[in-house]
């Protein structure tokens, strides 16, 4: 096996020193594919950016890369610039951000290539032609991502790096996403993934590298890694995978805490439900899934009282409609978890503060009483509640944002999306901790999510909105 | 998208023309009231801005309220105005007994005149240092003009043309103080109301440049091999021009305050000069032209805006709307 590009000892420093990526070293074979599989914050995508020579300022690479036996230090971004597009492309993050929005797509498809390889290009990806007098606006993410993959076959470069190419995407885009990478290597050349999704590296073959706090922990052939990991974390995180998970056995208390009947919502023309009626018991799990734009979050909104359907009515356990009352008395027991944490605690304000400011809506005494052993219950050490919410990590944020819910023992808890900005590993975890606290607590839990191995593996109800 | 082409520009033309007639109709009669609602006698006021305060009389004051029916109803006096607007006819002025439309073109021109003068030369002071201080933010140039925007727009627009007045005209003696005879008196009043429309464009181009740069696309577009040069000038440019587009247009609205503060102080024959001195002398027929002009000019700056920003991005033209 030749190597096309060989990365050595590549290490990444911030300005105090600290490493962020420690002398990791991997080799790209020609048109074949090694996928960088990490969690946030584990230095992949600093790889990524350290090969492009585009690391964010202020922190230092050292190392080297060879390149068809040319070596380049790593610390030499001027130098790196030179390999840019002729032997380096990049099928960036976010598809349509990487495109200008003023300008249509075929002439930044081309780039600096001649016409006819864009032409030829968008061919072999089925792209039309009238796609390439469209602007980027106009397209969908999917669409987008061709675009930016015939975008790297138009260069010459031998070596594409594909940074996060299924962030944020639907469950069922994914596998089309790692085909059209996979095109990449039919075309003979060598791809550099870097994903937190263990089916990109299934998909694409090759080799994988799995790294952990900016270390390579192990690296090999993707089947030999996945069969047999050798580092517990590797096994952790291939466990993490929803199709993994054990199955859950369905013991569920035939008591209702919430009945909707025919519900309808409508934006506009577009109905997003209609004529939906259905009943939340305790001690269950109910999912609701769809792709995203189909109305997922209106629907818990609408269950919740946060949002009146056009037709329809929603009751509450207590026989009050949300929506005719002006302030239910069990209004606090309907309790929504929000899919980013970040958005649903105030920056900047000490996270202990952000508790006692909920003093006056709980009984008395209630907080400090119920608070320590609920934290204890979620693993949440004390101390964190002297952090602001950006100094305590997403995992961490969330599990506070589940004690504070649960401080109002709530009997329903719509989940909007609660794992999808969370890495698997986490996800895991807090969908396991969602799982047993609605044993425990006998609460509904209502969980929205576009992932439907995640919804497979824990629902007894599942709504799909499609 | 031809489609939405073809329904978006007439429907944003059709927005500002509604505009334009609504928002001059609300300015002049607010003027309206406001004139009205000023102590004192208007046909008094009137007869002194005619005749001069040496010349008054009780007689003359009389004359005046019967000939301009002055003691009609408040409300048929303003209808009757809305009617003659109606058909065309914006009345004639008080104090000189002139067309309101001749003294609104002569004084218009002189205005047009100075402002295309300070726009224009604002815009040349701005454009380059804006992106100069965009291109490289927290650098040198962004700091210094940071700190020039700061300080010229904290400081009133009279300040500026005081100062200048005291360099140029009292101290160096190079420019003639006020009035209007020959271009040179245009020099100064344009540098103090370029130099207060330059201060905050160059922060709004700055910050509008450093956004593109920072943006994906053109990190994206540096690693497809374009230079820097080359990369701002396929993907910077159109970008960054949509904000300050619209941001130029919406500093009319400042030139207009600006022009009744700089003509005062420089005695210009424009139209903020022509309003100050009709609404001291409760010429309200020119005072109510004024405000139909000013109203006008500012949604026709707006459509211009609105359909420049369309064409640079085509987004806008999906939404059915320009810069807002």
């Amino acid at each position: 096996m030749r190597a096309i590009l060989r990365v050595c000892d590549l290490s990444v420093r911030d300005q105090k020193g600290t490493l962020l990526v420690e002398a990791v070293s991997f080799a790209i074979p020609q048109a074949g594919a090694v996928v960088l599989i990490g969690e946030t914050g584990s230095g992949k995508s600093l790889v990524a950016q350290a090969v492009l020579g585009l690391v964010p300022e202020g922190l230092s690479v050292q190392g080297r890369i060879e390149f068809d036996g040319r070596t380049v230090e790593l610390s030499d971004r001027a130098a790196l610039r030179q390999y840019w597009a002729n032997h380096l492309a990049l099928v960036p993050q976010e598809p349509r951000a990487a495109l200008d929005p003023t300008m249509r797509v075929l002439p930044q498809i081309t780039g600096l290539a001649k016409q006819a390889h864009a032409h030829q290009a968008m061919t072999s990806l089925s792209l039309r032609a009238s796609v390439g007098r469209q602007y980027p606006f106009m397209l969908s993410g999917g669409m987008a991502q061709r675009v930016l993959v015939a975008g790297a076959l138009t260069t010459q470069a031998p070596v594409v790096i594909a940074d996060e190419p299924t962030k944020g995407l639907d469950d069922d885009r994914v596998e089309e996403t790692v085909s059209r990478i996979r095109q990449l290597l039919d075309h003979g050349r060598a791809v550099l993934a870097i994903t937190h999704d263990i089916r990109v590296a299934r998909g694409l073959g090759g080799h994988i590298g799995v790294m952990r706090a900016g270390r390579m922990l192990e690296q090999g052939p993707v089947e030999e890694v996945i069969l047999a990991p050798r580092h517990a974390y590797t096994r952790a995180w291939l466990d993490a995978d929803p199709d993994r998970w054990p199955r859950r056995t369905a013991q569920r208390i035939a008591e209702p805490v919430l009945h909707a009947q025919k519900l309808t919502y409508a934006v506009g023309d577009r109905r997003l439900f209609q004529d939906l009626s259905l009943t939340l018991l305790r001690g269950s799990i109910t999912a609701i899934t769809g792709p995203s734009g189909c109305g997922k979050t209106m629907l818990g909104n609408v269950l919740l009282g946060l949002a009146r359907p056009h037709a329809g009515t929603v009751r509450w356990c207590d026989g009050t409609d949300p929506h005719r009352v002006r302030r239910p008395a069990l209004r606090a027991r309907f309790q929504k978890l929000h899919q980013d944490p970040a958005s649903a605690f105030m920056p900047g304000r000490v996270l202990r503060r952000q508790l006692e400011d909920l003093k006056p809506v709980l009984p008395f005494g209630c907080l400090a009483r119920d608070l320590p052993p609920l934290l204890d219950r979620l693993a949440v050490q004390p101390s964190l509640l002297e952090r602001r919410p950006d100094e305590v990590s997403g995992g961490e944020l969330q599990r506070i944002a589940i004690a504070r819910i649960l401080l109002f023992k709530p009997y329903c808890l719509v989940a909007d999306e609660p794992t999808s900005r969370l890495d698997p590993l986490v996800q895991r975890e807090v969908t396991e901790l969602l799982r047993t606290l609605v044993d425990e607590q006998d609460m509904s839990l209502v969980l929205t999510s576009h992932d439907k191995r995640l919804v497979r593996a824990v629902a007894h109800d599942v709504i799909d909105l499609q | 998208m031809q489609r939405a082409v073809r329904h978006a520009v007439p429907r944003a033309v059709l927005r500002r023309v509604l505009e334009a007639l609504s928002v001059a109709l609300i300015l002049a009669t607010i003027c309206f009231a406001l004139l009205h609602a000023i102590p004192g006698d208007m046909a008094l006021r009137i007869a002194v801005g005619q005749l001069g305060t040496e010349n008054m009389s009780p007689a003359a004051v009389e004359q005046i309220r019967d000939a301009e029916m002055l003691s009609r109803p408040l409300l048929v006096q303003y209808f009757d105005w809305l009617k003659a607007v109606a058909t065309g006819d914006i009345g004639r002025s008080f104090v000189s007994g002139r067309p309101v439309a001749e003294e609104l073109r002569q004084a218009g021109g002189y205005t047009l005149r100075l402002a295309v003068i300070a726009w224009l030369l604002s815009y040349a002071l701005a454009l380059p240092l804006g992106i100069a201080a965009g291109l490289k933010p927290d650098g040198a140039i962004d700091r210094a003009t940071a700190f020039a925007a700061a300080a010229f727009s904290s400081l009133p627009t009279f300040l500026i043309g005081i100062a200048l007045i005291s360099i140029f005209v009292l101290a160096l003696n190079l420019l003639p103080p006020a009035g209007y005879r020959r271009p040179e008196h245009l020099v100064l009043p344009a540098i103090t109301l370029a130099l207060g429309l330059m201060a905050p464009s160059m922060r709004v181009i700055r910050d509008a440049v450093a956004e593109v740069q920072a943006s994906a696309y053109m990190t994206y577009a540096h690693v497809r091999g374009f230079g820097k040069a080359k990369a701002f000038i396929r993907h910077g440019l159109r970008n960054a021009s949509v904000p300050i587009v619209t941001f130029a247009a919406l500093q009319f609205a400042y030139l207009m305050d600006g022009f009744f503060v700089v003509e005062t102080l420089f005695n210009f024959p424009g139209i903020g000069n022509a309003m100050v001195s009709a609404l001291l002398a409760r010429d309200v027929p020119v005072v109510m032209g004024c405000a139909l002009l000013i109203g006008t000019t500012f949604a026709a700056i707006s459509l211009a805006a609105d359909l420049i920003c369309m064409w640079m991005d085509p987004r806008l033209v999906d939404e059915g709307h320009g810069s807002r």
